[in-house]
C-alpha cells in the first residue's frame, strides 16, 4: 500500500469542527444557511460547500437534527458562528477543540476495512456513522480521491494506534 | 524420502524442486514444498501421530483435512507456538518443529498408557460417577494432567492478528466444482462474489481428482473478478448472513500477519462445503494404518504418497470400489474390499472392474492385528453367525462408511435438516432465508448436475429470487449402522474422545434418550474435531438402542465454530496498548513532568497522585489533600462530563430530568442536580449551570456522561418529542482546571484574574465567563473537596498551559497538584456521595439524605412515582452514614460486611469508601447501613474475610459539617 502514489494518511489539526444543531432541517435554522454558501446535505450524505482550490468547508449529515461541518477558515468559521447566534430554532457547536479529522487519500483508504465494518465501501459523497476501532466515527468521502474522519480526541492515541497495525504507511500528524 | 513417496505425476500439490526439513516428535523429517504435516510423515512410513485423549492408544493420521480426530499437534514457529493444530491441516514450512500432545515422556513411550489397563473400569459417565467424594475439586488438578490436549503459552503471543469487514453479493464458501459454478453463474448476473476455499488451491476434490476439469473454472472465476481467498475456512454464519472466516497467510514473514478474521456481510450465503467421509465402526478400528479410503486416495493424488503397500478397504458404500480402483492405479495392493452390504444392496456398474483379491460382501472386520501399526485383520460374515473369518495381511485398513454432507452452515443458519434414508446421511432440507446449501453439502454428489443446480441457485438469489430446489440424490446404498454388536474388542465411535459403541449403549441404558444428553455425557461430538466423524455412527447407534428412527433421534445443534480458531484471531489487533481505547488528558504530559502516577479511572487515564521521592501512591495523596486543605491544590477534572443543553424547553425539560427545578436557575447560577432512573435509583448526579434563557451547561460524573445524554435523548426521542430541546455532548471539546483550597483565589489573583471572580463578588455555585492569562474560560465556583474552588473550564488543549501558569503561582503558596486519590480522601472526610462507589442499582436519594429534594418538588421527574410507593419509603432502608474504627487507627476495609455476627449471617450493610485522613487524624469511612440515620453512636461490627471490626456509626459530615471553608 504504502508504495502507491498518492496514498497518505494525516491527522489534520488545522481544522475547524462544529456541530449544526436544528430543530428541523427546512427551518429556520436552515435557511440561514444557503447565503452563507451552506446547506445541510441529505441524509447519510455529505456535501462541498467551499469553492476555492485546496479549501476544506464540508457538510456531513450526522443526524435529523445535526450536521457536522468542517472548514479550514477560521475567518469563515466565526463569520457563520456570529450569524448564526441569532437564529433561536437552532445552535452552533463548536467542537474545534474535541475532535480531530484524520484524512486518507488513494490506497490508504483500503485499511477502513480493517476497522469497521460499516466503512468497508465509501461511495463519493456518502457518510457512515458508526464504530471504527471500537470507536465512534464519522467518516465522509467527499471526491473520489479523498477520505475525511471525525472522531473524538479523546480516542486519536488508540485510533492512531489501531490503524498503523493496518496500514505500512507513516502517519503524519 | 521414503518409499511411500510416489512419483510425479502423482502428488499435484508438491513442488517437488522444494525441499524441507521439520521435526516431529524431535525426529527430523523431510519434505517437499506443499506438503502437510500429516502426508509428509506418512510420506516418511510414521505411523504413530499421537495418543488419543482419554486411555493415551496409540494413533495414526486417520483423514486429511480438518475432521482429523487424532493427529493433533502443537507446532512451533520462530520459537513460537501453535497449540491442537490438526497435522493434516499444517503445510509444511522450513524448520518447523510438530510435538504430539498428550503425551509424556514420548510419544512412543507414553506413561499415560498405563490407563488402557483399567479401560472397562472407566465407561462413559465414569467421571460424573466417581469423582464426588470429597469433591471434584480435589481430583481436577490430577486429571487435567493427564488429561488435555496441547500446551498454550504463558508467553504473550507474539503473533500479529488482523480483521477486515466486507460487504458482497453473495459469498460462496467452498471452491469445488459446485461452488465454482456457483460464483462463476453470480458473477455473471452482475453480482460482487466472494469465493472461499480452505486448501491453498480451487477445485475441492477435483484439484487433485480432476485437475484438468478445474483449470478452466478457476480461469473464469478470476477473469470475471470474484474476490478469491484461499487458506480460508468459513467458520461461523451468523445473524444477517455475516460469515466469519479464518484465512492463514501462507509462510508470513516474522512480525507479518499470519492469521486474518475476515467478517463477510453477505446479501446471500451459497454453502459448498463438500462432506466427510464417515468411517466404519469394528473392533479396534483406532489402530495407527485405519484411515479414512478418500483421505488415502487424496494422500496419493495430491501429495504422492502411498499410506499403506497393501490395504483392506472396510466397505459401506459404492464410492469404496472407485477407490479401490484409484489406488491399484497407483500401485498400491487392494487385498480386499469387506462390504458391510449384501451383494444385491450393492451398485454393479459401480463394482466393475474390481482390483481386490477378495470381494466379501455381507461382511465385516472382525479384528485388526497389531497394536502400533496394522499388520493385518480377520474378516467374516456380518451376523455374528460364527460364520469363518478370513485371515486377511495387509498394512493398511481404509473406511468408506459413506459420506456425511457438511450441513453445519445451513444449520448454523437456523436450517432444518432431514434424513436420507437410502444413503444414511443427513441432508439440507430445503433453503434457509439467503442462505443455500449446494452440492455434496446438500446431498447431490453427481458432477454435472451439481454444477447445474448450484449456477441455477446462485443466478436466482441475485435476481432476489428463491433459490430451486433440487432433491438430495444421496451416493447409492450405505447402511446406517456398521456397528457389530456381536464383534468382542473395543469398537471406537468418537477416536478423538475414546467414545466407544459400548459407551453410546451404556448411556441410552441409563437413560439418556436425547442426542444432546448423550454427546454430553459420553462426550462424543465434543473436541477439536466435533465428531464430524463421528456423529453420524454415534446417532446410529443410538437409533438402534433406542428403538427410534434415525431421523427421530436427530442430530446435535451445529454451533460455531466449523474449525477451532485461536483466541488471538478473535482479539486481532486488540492486544497490548491497544486493548480498549482509554481517554486521554490533553495534559498528560504536564502530569508526567510532575511526576504524576497514573492508573485508569472509568475508562480515563488519570494521575492517580504525584509521588515525590520516597513516596507511594497512597502517602502521596496523603500529602496532597492535607496541602490542598492548608493551601492549595490544583486538579484535572477533564473528564467531567459535560454536554449543552439548548432550546425554548431546555429549562421544563432539565426540570423533568433532575430531582431539583433547574427552570428557574438565573443565568450565570447553577445547582447540584440529581438525575434518576425510572425505578427512582440514582443514575448520576453533577451541576448544572445556566448560559443563557435558553441554554444550559451539565456537567454529569466522569464515567456518567455517556450514559447522561443517553438517556437525555432516549426521553426527549420517546416521551416528550414535541419539547424543543438540543443535547450535545462537549466532554472532549472542554478541559477542567479545578483550583481548590484556601489560597485558591489568590492564585488566581495572582493570574491577573478579574476581581469579579473573587469570593466575595462570585458566589458559590455561580458560573462565570472570564479570560486566565489570554484563554477564554467559563469558571464555576463549585467544589468537590469542601474548600473554596474554582472549575476552570478552557477550550480543550489548553490545560496544560493553565496548569503550568497556575502551579507556578500554587507552588509558591505551598500549593501543589492532587490526584484523584487525595481527591478521594477530601470528598469522602466531607461526607459527599461518589456515584457508583457509594451508591449501587438500589440507593434511592432519601438513602443518601437528599429525601427532603424529593418531598419539596411537587412536579412530576423521573422517578418520582416511583419514590412515592411504599417500598421507597422503607425505614430498614439502606442509608448513607459514617463511620469510624473503635480505636481510631484502623483503616475499615471497603466491602467490609456490617452484621452482628460473623457471616454468614443476616447483613445489615457494608462499607463503601474509606480513607485515612490527615485532616481529621485518623481514619474514617461511609458506609451504607440499614436505619443508618437513626444509630448513629451505635457500635457495630463489620466483617471482612474472616476478620472483625469494631466501629462507631456518625453523621457522615466528618470534615467542616458546617462548610464554611467553602469561601475560602
Amino acid at each position: 500500500m504504502g508504495d502507491l502514489p498518492n496514498s497518505r494518511m494525516s491527522v489534520d489539526s488545522s481544522m475547524r469542527i462544529a456541530s449544526l444543531r436544528y430543530f428541523d432541517p427546512h427551518g429556520a435554522f436552515a435557511a440561514a444557511l444557503p447565503p452563507l454558501g451552506l446547506a445541510i446535505p441529505p441524509p447519510l450524505r455529505c456535501v462541498v460547500a467551499g469553492s476555492a482550490a485546496g479549501s476544506i468547508d464540508i457538510l456531513a449529515w450526522r443526524s435529523p437534527t445535526e450536521t457536522v461541518w468542517i472548514c479550514d477558515s477560521a475567518a469563515r468559521f466565526d463569520g457563520l458562528r456570529r450569524a448564526l447566534a441569532a437564529t433561536d430554532d437552532g445552535c452552533l457547536v463548536d467542537q474545534t477543540h474535541g475532535r480531530r479529522l484524520i484524512r486518507l487519500r488513494g490506497a490508504a483508504a483500503r485499511s477502513l476495512a480493517h476497522l469497521g465494518s460499516g466503512f468497508a465501501e465509501i461511495g463519493i459523497g456518502a457518510v457512515r456513522i458508526g464504530r471504527m476501532a471500537d470507536i465512534a466515527v464519522l467518516a465522509c468521502r467527499p471526491d473520489a480521491e479523498e477520505w475525511l474522519l471525525v472522531l473524538d480526541r479523546l480516542y486519536l492515541e488508540h485510533f492512531v494506534g489501531c490503524l498503523k497495525t493496518v496500514t505500512p504507511l507513516e502517519m503524519n500528524i | 524420502m521414503s518409499g511411500f513417496r510416489l512419483p510425479a505425476p502423482s502428488g499435484s500439490r508438491l513442488n517437488r524442486a522444494v525441499e524441507l526439513s521439520f521435526t516431529f516428535d524431535g525426529r527430523a523429517h523431510r519434505a517437499f514444498s506443499g506438503d502437510t504435516i500429516a502426508s509428509a510423515l506418512l510420506a516418511s512410513g510414521e505411523r504413530l501421530a499421537g495418543r488419543s485423549f482419554k486411555l493415551h492408544r496409540p494413533r495414526g493420521i486417520f483423514s486429511c483435512g480438518v475432521e482429523e480426530p487424532n493427529a493433533i499437534v502443537d507446532v512451533m514457529r520462530d520459537g513460537r507456538r501453535h497449540p491442537n493444530a490438526r497435522a493434516t491441516c499444517v503445510e509444511v514450512e522450513e524448520g518447523l518443529a510438530a510435538e504430539p500432545v498428550n503425551c509424556r515422556p514420548s510419544l512412543r513411550f507414553d506413561a499415560g498408557a498405563l490407563t488402557g489397563l483399567i479401560s472397562s473400569l472407566v465407561p462413559a459417565g465414569f467421571y460424573y460417577k466417581t469423582f464426588k467424594w470429597p469433591s471434584w475439586r480435589f481430583f481436577e488438578p490430577s486429571i487435567r494432567r493427564m488429561a488435555g490436549l496441547g500446551r498454550v503459552e504463558l508467553t504473550a503471543d507474539r503473533d500479529r492478528y488482523d480483521e477486515v469487514n466486507v460487504s458482497v453479493d453473495v459469498a460462496v464458501i467452498g471452491a469445488g466444482c459446485s461452488g465454482l459454478a456457483a460464483a462463476i453463474s453470480a458473477a455473471e448476473a452482475g453480482a460482487r462474489v466472494l469465493l472461499m476455499s480452505s486448501a491453498p488451491v480451487l477445485g475441492g476434490t477435483l484439484a487433485w481428482a480432476d485437475a484438468q476439469a478445474i483449470a478452466p473454472l478457476a480461469s473464469k472465476v478470476r477473469d470475471l473478478g470474484v474476490q478469491v481467498l484461499t487458506r480460508t475456512t468459513a467458520f461461523g454464519l451468523y445473524d444477517h448472513n455475516l460469515v466469519c472466516a479464518r484465512e492463514f497467510l501462507a509462510s508470513p514473514a516474522t512480525g507479518a500477519v499470519r492469521e486474518r478474521l475476515w467478517k463477510i456481510r453477505a446479501g446471500s450465503v451459497i454453502a459448498a462445503a463438500g462432506a466427510f467421509e464417515r468411517p466404519m465402526v469394528f473392533p479396534d478400528n483406532d489402530r495407527p494404518g485405519v484411515m479414512l479410503a478418500g483421505a488415502a486416495d487424496k494422500y496419493a493424488h495430491a501429495y504422492g504418497v502411498a499410506c499403506g503397500r497393501r490395504a483392506v478397504i472396510a466397505a459401506n458404500c459404492d464410492r469404496a470400489y472407485a477407490v479401490a480402483r484409484s489406488l491399484a492405479a497407483r500401485g498400491i495392493e487392494i487385498e480386499a474390499i469387506v462390504d458391510r452390504r449384501k451383494e444385491s444392496e450393492v451398485d454393479a456398474g459401480a463394482r466393475s472392474g474390481a482390483v481386490a483379491k477378495h470381494v466379501l460382501f455381507d461382511s465385516v472386520i472382525r479384528a485388526v492385528r497389531g497394536a502400533r501399526g496394522v499388520r493385518g485383520c480377520a474378516a467374516g460374515p456380518a451376523d455374528s453367525s460364527g460364520g469363518r473369518a478370513l485371515s486377511l495381511d495387509c498394512d493398511l485398513i481404509l473406511s468408506a462408511g459413506g459420506l456425511t454432507p457438511a450441513v453445519h452452515l445451513h444449520s448454523q443458519a437456523g436450517g432444518k435438516l432431514e434424513w436420507l434414508q437410502e444413503s444414511a446421511m443427513f441432508v439440507p432440507a430445503g433453503a434457509h432465508a439467503g442462505v443455500a446449501s449446494v452440492g455434496a453439502c446438500a446431498g447431490i454428489f453427481e458432477r454435472e448436475v451439481a454444477m447445474e443446480h448450484a449456477a441455477a441457485v446462485a443466478a436466482a438469489m441475485v435476481r432476489g429470487e428463491l433459490a430451486p430446489m433440487l432433491p438430495a440424490r444421496g451416493i447409492g446404498r450405505s447402511l446406517e449402522n456398521t456397528h457389530d454388536a456381536g464383534l468382542r474388542g473395543k469398537q471406537y465411535v468418537d477416536l478423538q474422545n475414546d467414545v466407544t459403541a459400548n459407551d453410546i449403549k451404556l448411556a441410552v441404558r441409563e437413560n439418556y434418550r436425547s442426542v444432546e444428553l448423550v454427546k454430553r455425557y459420553t462426550t462424543t461430538g465434543m473436541g477439536t474435531d466435533q465428531g464430524k466423524t463421528s456423529n453420524v455412527n454415534a446417532i446410529a447407534i443410538m437409533a438402534d438402542q433406542t428403538r427410534l428412527s434415525t431421523a427421530e433421534v436427530g442430530t446435535t445443534k451445529f454451533r460455531p465454530p466449523f474449525v477451532p480458531i485461536s483466541m488471538g484471531l478473535i482479539a486481532s489487533r486488540r492486544a497490548g496498548a491497544l486493548f480498549r481505547p482509554l481517554k486521554r488528558l490533553t495534559a498528560q504530559e504536564w502530569h508526567q513532568q510532575c511526576g504524576g502516577s497514573f492508573e485508569e479511572y472509568g475508562g480515563w487515564w488519570r494521575p492517580a497522585s504525584y509521588p515525590r521521592p520516597g513516596e507511594s501512591v497512597e502517602s502521596a495523596a496523603r500529602r496532597e489533600a492535607r496541602m490542598t486543605r492548608e493551601a492549595v491544590g490544583l486538579f484535572d477534572g477533564s473528564p467531567l462530563g459535560k454536554l449543552e443543553v439548548v432550546g425554548p424547553d431546555a429549562g421544563r425539560f432539565l426540570d423533568l430530568m433532575y430531582v431539583g427545578t433547574l427552570s428557574t436557575l438565573a443565568v450565570g447560577r447553577s445547582r447540584y442536580g440529581l438525575l434518576l432512573h425510572e425505578s427512582g435509583v440514582i443514575a448520576d448526579d453533577g451541576v448544572v449551570a445556566r448560559l443563557g434563557p435558553r441554554s444550559f451547561w451539565v456537567t454529569t460524573s466522569s464515567g456518567g456522561a455517556e450514559r447522561t445524554a443517553a438517556a437525555f435523548d432516549e426521553w426527549l426521542q420517546c416521551e416528550y418529542p414535541d419539547m424543543k430541546v438540543l443535547v450535545t455532548p462537549v466532554t472532549s471539546s472542554w478541559d477542567n482546571v479545578t483550583l481548590a483550597g484556601p489560597k485558591a483565589w489568590r492564585v488566581l489573583e495572582a493570574a491577573g484574574v478579574s476581581p469579579q471572580l473573587s469570593p466575595a463578588s462570585c458566589a458559590h455555585m455561580s458560573l462565570r465567563n472570564a479570560v486566565i492569562d489570554g484563554i477564554e474560560a467559563r469558571v464555576l465556583r463549585a467544589s468537590f473537596s469542601g474548600e473554596l474552588g474554582y472549575e476552570i473550564y478552557v477550550p480543550a488543549g489548553s490545560a496544560a498551559a493553565l496548569f503550568a501558569r497556575l502551579h507556578a503561582i500554587a507552588a509558591a503558596l505551598g500549593g501543589t497538584p492532587y490526584g484523584v486519590e487525595a481527591l478521594q480522601i477530601m470528598r469522602v472526610e466531607k461526607g459527599y456521595i461518589h456515584i457508583g462507589t457509594d451508591t449501587d442499582g438500589t440507593t434511592l436519594p432519601g438513602d443518601i439524605g437528599l429525601a427532603s429534594g424529593v418531598a419539596k418538588k411537587q412536579a412530576n421527574f423521573v422517578g418520582r412515582r416511583s419514590l412515592l410507593q411504599p417500598a421507597s419509603r422503607d425505614p430498614d432502608r439502606l442509608q448513607l452514614v459514617g463511620l469510624i474504627a473503635a480505636d481510631k487507627r484502623t483503616l475499615l476495609p471497603i466491602g467490609a460486611q456490617i452484621a452482628k455476627t460473623s457471616p454468614p449471617s443476616a447483613g445489615e450493610g457494608y462499607i463503601t469508601s474509606s480513607v485515612h485522613s490527615d485532616a481529621l487524624g485518623y481514619p474514617v469511612s461511609l458506609v451504607m447501613l440499614a436505619r443508618g440515620t437513626e444509630r448513629l453512636g451505635e457500635t457495630v461490627r463489620a466483617f471482612h474475610l474472616g476478620k472483625p471490626f469494631t466501629a462507631t456509626v456518625v453523621d457522615r459530615r466528618f470534615f467542616d459539617p458546617a462548610g464554611s471553608r467553602l469561601n475560602g
